[in-house]
């Protein structure tokens, strides 16, 4: 049953006082079947809900004096105050009896001006169990989460969720198909350590007093038919205050991403505390054929990195995430020609080499020397003519391979500064 | 070339040239002095034709790693009036970057890079700015500026300052909400000699059977009610859908899109068919675009892709 803290009239009250007793204003009918509300509730008080709440009282005679009920023959009730709702007012009682019976649930938080209606504590718990069952989040991590739906729905009835599976753990595929700079391994997402939790089947009432059901994210109506969001960034602004003052806050300990406006993402440490680019190095780094570094790119602030081609020498810089985890590592022939110069390596014995024209064409030319060990095939004297097309795409598949095997270790993964 | 056009370059020359200028801010008012902390002007554009009044965009220096991004009306050495943008910076220091298709400060074919933004900070502390001219009617020019910021998540925020005497008017913004959202802002020819905004604003939603969603508004100068004005697009500017073809669900239209991400330079989108008239399918791979000189390019673009992606346009019409 609705219930409000404070007085409600006067141009007083909290504000979620105000939202409540308007929208029951707005979706209890007059005997003509219009609601006392002419206008959307909206929190804030105006004129229109005065005369509403005087309106209502006087259709339901709670304005009559008090000895004229007694003649009637029931017990006097206490003196209304005109225009005013206290809590334990008779207005109240008769606004509560008259409710839809829809409504009779409805509730809202504080400082906020939406009323919605709680989810089932079943729902609850299936959805904190569901995040705490998900073996491809970190453990630490999901039993903190869960833990965070768990406390809001003791505080608030409200069911929070993760809206898809893009909102878990997303591979490293899963990464090139979404719209960010965080490319392949450069988001939390991949390890584990993020998810998305947010308000998918939220039942809300608008301001007309119709019922909506929102998605994850409440921008329910956001298409070019409905015209923008039923529910305004401001309404939505409440509901994620104060999942943000709990996920974030001491009880629970999961921290933001930095940007604001991304307010359904809760992760496992704070951004400020590593450099993700660093990060996915020191990973790549466990299991490599190559050795990794990270590289600065200035366009559109993607990282860049280098590798040593797995000649276990200078690094040099092939692409960003995108681009080597899509196979197009961006691989300069000189480059390549300086670090397989400069290697001692044996070629032939390399994955990533061993098909290579130049190192084929040396294998066949050798002659075997009976009772000696082949010489190694190095790139001492191999020059850029060398270097085929078909040479490069073995080496950016090699690269990929390594950005493969990490995605398949990101449970070793660990937040570097 | 219009001299909005010269002033935009210049502009942008003068920042590229010279890097960034440092002046001494005073704050909010012409009759404050005092405050004589070194701010970073990013770029400087005329603000009236008439005068010599202009607009700054500038990096005020930081407190505790914030650093406010605003924009400033000049005159001279005087800073008459300045507005704080959305997003702070972390930084001051900043380095040129390319507006592409997928940037957010043009049409969503723009891969061009003619524009340059100023990028601040890496990874999660990213933020990037955008500021361009609008010559909102014959005598009167607007600043439009564009944040973008964020790492696994990408936001946009754009807003629209106007001159009113020798204050700033903030006349509209555009914003995003939470979720995978995008959006961005175009200057486009509008009534006569004078210029508007389209503002692009999309959903890619991740669940299994929902189609994306993405609109256009036009935001113009409205003689009216004198000031900026957000609304539906309607025939003032001749807008395109661009589609990679129809496909009869959600899953195998995003199937097309995954395989396009890396050979199609703007962001595409799975839209519901019916929503356009004359769409193909249930649901379509496409955008849409004021700028049908760009599509030729895009649709060679996709022809690259492995499988070879086959586009066309039609008239960018909502159904009823």
């Amino acid at each position: 049953m609705p219930d409000i803290k404070d007085s409600v009239g006067n141009a007083k009250g909290q504000v979620q006082d105000i939202a409540m007793v308007q929208m029951m204003l707005k979706v209890i009918k007059d005997a003509k079947g219009d609601p006392y509300l002419k206008v959307n509730y909206s929190g804030e008080w105006n004129d229109q809900t005065k005369d509403a709440i005087i309106r209502f009282q006087k259709d339901h005679k709670l304005l009559d004096p008090p000895a004229a009920a007694a003649k009637a023959g029931a017990p006097p009730p206490p003196a209304e105050k005109e225009g005013i709702v206290d809590p334990k007012s008779a207005t109240f009682k008769e606004l509560n009896g008259a409710l839809p019976v829809d409504y009779k649930d409805a509730i809202i938080l504080p400082g906020a001006k939406t009323v919605y209606f709680p989810g089932s504590s079943a729902d609850a718990k299936a959805s904190s169990a569901k995040l705490k069952g998900e073996l491809q989040l970190d453990m630490k991590f999901r039993v903190k989460a869960a833990d965070f739906i768990d406390q809001f729905y003791n505080q608030t009835k409200i069911v929070l969720s993760t809206p898809a599976k893009t909102g878990m753990r997303r591979d490293f595929q899963g990464q090139m198909n979404v719209i960010s700079n965080a490319g392949p391994g450069e988001s939390n997402h991949q390890f584990g350590q993020a998810a998305d939790i947010g308000f998918g089947g939220l039942k809300w009432v608008d301001g007309d007093g119709t019922f909506k059901t929102d998605t994850s994210w409440l921008d329910l109506g956001a298409d070019t038919a409905a015209k923008k969001a039923y529910m305004t960034p401001a309404k939505a602004a409440e509901f994620f205050k104060a999942h943000h003052d709990l996920a974030f806050g001491a009880k629970v300990g999961l921290s933001p991403t930095g940007l604001a406006g991304d307010d359904t993402h809760v992760q496992a440490y704070s951004d400020n505390s590593l450099s993700y680019s660093k990060s996915l190095t020191t990973l790549l780094n466990i299991d490599g054929e190559m050795k990794w570094e990270g590289a600065k790119h200035v366009k559109n602030q993607q990282n860049k990195y280098k590798s040593d081609f797995g000649l276990a020498g200078k690094t040099y810089e092939i692409g960003t995430a995108k681009q080597i985890f899509g196979g197009n590592a961006t691989i300069s022939k000189p480059d390549l020609v300086e670090a397989l110069k400069a290697s001692a390596k044996d070629l032939s014995k390399m994955v990533a080499f061993k098909d290579f024209t130049f190192v084929k064409n040396a294998v066949k030319a050798l002659k075997p020397v009976p009772g000696k060990l082949p010489p190694p095939i190095t790139g001492a004297s191999v020059a850029e003519k060398d270097i085929t097309g078909a040479d490069l795409q073995l080496l950016q598949k090699a690269a990929k391979q390594d950005w493969s095997k990490a995605d398949q270790n990101w449970k070793q993964w660990v937040p570097v500064k | 070339m219009s001299p909005l056009t010269v002033g935009l370059i210049i502009g942008i020359l003068v920042q590229a040239c010279n890097g960034r200028q440092s002046v001494t801010q005073n704050t909010g008012n012409a009759a404050q002095t005092g405050n004589a902390a070194t701010s970073s002007v990013l770029v400087s554009f005329p603000a009236d034709p008439s005068s010599a009044l202009q607009y700054q965009l500038a990096i005020d220096p930081c407190v505790q790693e914030k650093c406010p991004v605003v924009v400033r009306l000049t005159n001279g050495n005087r800073v008459l009036d300045s507005a704080k943008l959305e997003w702070n910076s972390t930084t001051q220091e900043s380095s040129p970057e390319d507006v592409d298709a997928q940037w957010g400060g043009a049409d969503p074919l723009d891969s061009s890079a003619r524009l340059k933004a100023f990028a601040t900070g890496e990874e999660a502390s990213y933020l990037s700015m955008l500021a361009r001219l609008v010559k909102v009617t014959a005598d009167r020019v607007g600043l439009l500026v564009t944040q973008r910021a964020g790492w696994d998540e990408v936001k946009h925020h754009h807003d629209l300052f106007l001159i009113d005497g020798e204050k700033l008017r903030h006349d509209w913004s555009g914003t995003e909400g939470a979720g995978p959202t995008w959006s961005a802002t175009a200057v486009v020819p509008g009534v006569g000699k004078a210029e508007q905004v389209l503002f692009f604003s999309g959903f890619r939603y991740p669940t299994e059977d929902e189609p994306d969603h993405l609109s256009v508004w036009k935001v113009a100068w409205d003689p009216a009610q004198q000031k900026i004005v957000e609304s539906a697009v309607g025939d003032s500017v001749s807008l395109r859908l661009l589609s990679f073809g129809g496909y009869p669900n959600v899953a195998k239209a995003r199937a097309a899109r995954d395989n396009a991400n890396s050979c199609v330079p703007p962001v595409l989108w799975v839209l519901n068919s019916s929503f356009y008239k004359g769409a193909p399918g249930k649901v379509l791979l496409g955008t849409i675009t004021a700028r049908p000189e760009l599509v030729a390019a895009v649709l060679a673009a996709a022809q690259k892709c492995s499988p070879p992606l086959r586009g066309s346009t039609l008239a960018y019409e909502e159904a009823q």
